[in-house]
């Protein structure tokens, strides 16, 4: 009787164990589809990205926008002698007083 | 009284439930051979039809791999799109579906009809549409018509990199530019899938499932700067409009590794309106759509006329033959090689050459001559140094022979020093009787800004594969000229925008050096005409070049028919927005 009823438990949990990957296995191809689906969406979002940064939409934009390229390029030299006394050489003075 | 019993015993029910038992036996019996012939004797015949019928074997394609440009952006990508067909016979309104499908899909409706009234089992009624587009169709319910996915090859920047990127055909194979180099690459190895599936089309777990995964193509990293590419196109168009040339090149290159950084021209043309390219077009000299395709810059070959006289003078320096300073005596506005061949102003032979504008005979210094490009003094200066070492420089800096761009198609150039050929070299020395690419006439120049080392020009810097595993290109690179005789050319290309013939080149912010070039066509009757093809070849900042820039104008009209008139404003506007976009320090003072 104990035998029979553990080959029927057995048997139960084999068909439960079965369903239980075949429920698993259509997840996995579901989620192949979607990656998928994903996938190509993301493909388009780049297309998307892509064509709205083409100069050639951008530059005539900017211009309605009324943005020119600069005629003339400025440079700013920074004279980077010290002018006055540093705060680690006033340090120093208030160390030796 | 047994007789009586068992007369009762076999009555007509007893018969009928006989009967009954019989046939149920019969029927079991029947059953069991069946089931034995199923089971048994064809099992092996019936799995494997039900196998078969179950199984798919399916092609992987593979993604085509991507092209971008230095900064990352895209600039060739495929992406999913839905084609559509129809089984003919199934269509039962070919004209009103025609009619329907044609105004949708902006499709010649007569041919559609055409299509539908076949008597094929399939036919294509548009390729490679957009889903929403395929979907809306799909949802119109007119019998007969079905749709299915295919990669489409898409160009985000459209004509901006049409000459580099070149473009696929409608299955997807390379036919110009990087798409046809890189074909093989791009392209990737498909796949392959053998699986069960279920009624719906679902792979059935734990059944044959052989799957060989695709593996996509490479991508390509370029060395391609949009903004620039942009710039010199747009600057190409406006000189055409302006000059009324035929066709309009530009070309820069990264001085320091030998990259593209741009490469077009004008008339342009879109990469994905496959139906305007003439696959056919080959030579600049077929019809505007043909120029269009063909990327003159590697393609095509001409005259460079005085922008060679870098490489004549580089060489005569580095030879020690002459010095900037030194003073080439007797420099008329005409020298005669053969007896008679000035015969008049209009009607040169061969062995006579003349500089573009009339001066009196004096002496000049070589640095006088190269920046009012006098054609006569660089004869004089080339006579010092001879065919044979001239020709020796011309191969060096690269020109007769594919600088090895990787393109799809190069043309080599042509030095014609044919033996017999008395005056060849003094026609080389001023650019006739060489043909060269704008390409190769760029990496000459950029040698000399590189400090005298030529470098391979390129257009991909490496490519990535699927696992992100990349493959940088390392170009090839020679010394033609010593440092110091490439720092005293830099000072002659200098003074011929300072104040020479390139005045037009200048950009402010930046010294600037570069040097013009006019060359009068060959005619069909190979006598030269009065059309030019006009140049400018120049780098900057002249003390430490970053960028060469290279503009040929095809055919402008007479009032801008010289190098300094017509490509030295668009070497300007190119230049001044390839140094803005690398950053590069103004010169001070």
């Amino acid at each position: 009787m104990i035998v029979v009823l553990v080959a029927v438990i057995g048997f139960l949990g084999l068909v439960f164990a079965r369903t239980s990957l075949d429920g698993s296995a259509f997840e996995l191809a579901d989620l192949q589809r979607s990656i998928a689906q994903q996938h190509a969406l993301n493909q388009e979002l780049q297309l998307e990205i892509a064509r709205l940064e083409n100069p050639a939409r951008i530059a005539p934009l900017a211009e309605e926008l009324g943005m020119v390229m600069p005629r003339s390029t400025n440079q700013i030299l920074v004279d980077l002698t010290p002018v006055g006394p540093t705060v680690a050489s006033a340090d120093a003075k208030e160390k030796t007083q | 009284m047994a007789a009586r019993r068992s007369a009762r015993r076999w009555t007509a029910s007893h018969v009928r439930i006989a009967i009954v038992g019989l046939a149920l036996v019969f029927a079991w019996l029947g059953m069991g051979y069946r089931l034995i012939q199923v089971q048994v004797v064809q099992a092996a015949e019936l799995a494997d039809k039900g196998l078969s019928q179950r199984l798919v074997s399916r092609d992987l394609p593979p993604q085509r791999g991507k092209i971008f440009d230095k900064n990352g952006e895209l600039m060739a990508l495929t992406v999913e799109a839905q084609s559509l067909y129809a089984v003919p016979v199934q269509v039962k309104e070919p004209l009103w579906a025609a009619q329907q499908l044609g105004a949708i899909l902006n499709v010649d409706s007569d041919l559609l009809y055409k299509r539908f009234t076949s008597d094929k089992d399939f036919v294509y009624i548009d390729r490679q549409v957009d889903p929403v587009l395929a979907d809306q169709v799909i949802g119109m319910g007119i019998t007969g018509v079905y749709s299915l996915p295919e990669a489409t090859r898409v160009y985000p920047a459209g004509t901006v990199a049409s000459h580099v990127t070149g473009f696929v055909d409608i299955d997807g194979n390379g036919q110009e530019g990087l798409e046809f180099r890189y074909d093989q690459e791009l392209r990737g190895t498909p796949g392959h899938a053998l699986f069960e599936r279920d009624l719906s089309g679902r792979p059935i777990p734990q059944g044959i499932s052989d799957i060989v995964p695709a593996v996509p193509g490479v991508d390509l990293m370029t060395t391609i700067d949009l903004p620039i590419q942009y710039k010199a196109q747009q600057a190409c168009v406006v000189a055409l409009s302006t000059t009324g040339g035929r066709s309009c090149w530009v070309v820069v290159l990264d001085i320091q590794t030998g990259g593209v950084l741009a490469m077009t021209g004008a008339p342009v043309f879109d990469p994905e309106a496959r139906q305007t390219i003439d696959p056919s077009c080959d030579s600049a000299e077929d019809p505007p759509s043909c120029r269009a395709f063909s990327n003159f810059i590697v393609r095509g070959v001409f005259e460079p006329g005085s922008t060679e006289k870098l490489i004549t003078f580089a060489a005569a320096i580095e030879e020690g033959e002459v010095e900037v300073g030194t003073v080439i005596p007797d420099v008329g506005d005409v020298i005669e090689l053969r007896p008679d061949a000035c015969r008049s102003a209009d009607d040169d032979l061969y062995g006579c050459y003349r500089d573009f504008d009339h001066h009196p005979t004096a002496s000049m210094t070589v640095a006088d001559i190269f920046t009012r490009s006098s054609n006569v003094g660089s004869i004089l200066i080339a006579e010092r140094l001879g065919q044979d070492r001239l020709v020796s420089y011309i191969e060096s800096f690269g020109l007769g022979s594919k600088t090895g761009v990787d393109y799809s198609v190069e043309a080599p150039g042509i030095l014609n020093f044919a033996a017999g050929c008395e005056t060849c070299w003094a026609s080389a020395a001023i650019g006739y009787s060489v043909a060269a690419t704008p390409l190769q006439m760029a990496a000459a120049y950029a040698a000399i800004g590189n400090d005298g080392i030529w470098t391979q020009p390129h257009i991909v810097s490496a490519t990535v594969d699927g696992d992100g595993v990349s493959a940088p290109f390392s170009p090839a690179t020679h010394r033609v000229v010593s440092q110091g005789t490439a720092i005293l050319m830099r000072e002659l290309l200098a003074s011929v925008v300072d104040e020479g013939t390139g005045k037009a080149g200048q950009v402010e912010g930046y010294r600037v050096g570069g040097k013009t070039g006019t060359a009068n066509k060959l005619g069909p009757d190979g006598r030269y005409t009065d059309e030019t093809r006009a140049s400018f070849v120049g780098l900057a900042p002249i003390n430490h070049p970053r960028v060469v820039v290279a503009v040929v104008i095809d055919s402008p009209s007479r009032e801008f028919r010289t190098g300094g008139l017509s490509a030295a404003p668009v070497f300007a506007t190119v230049m001044e927005q390839a140094l803005h976009r690398l950053g590069v320090t103004p010169d001070v003072g």
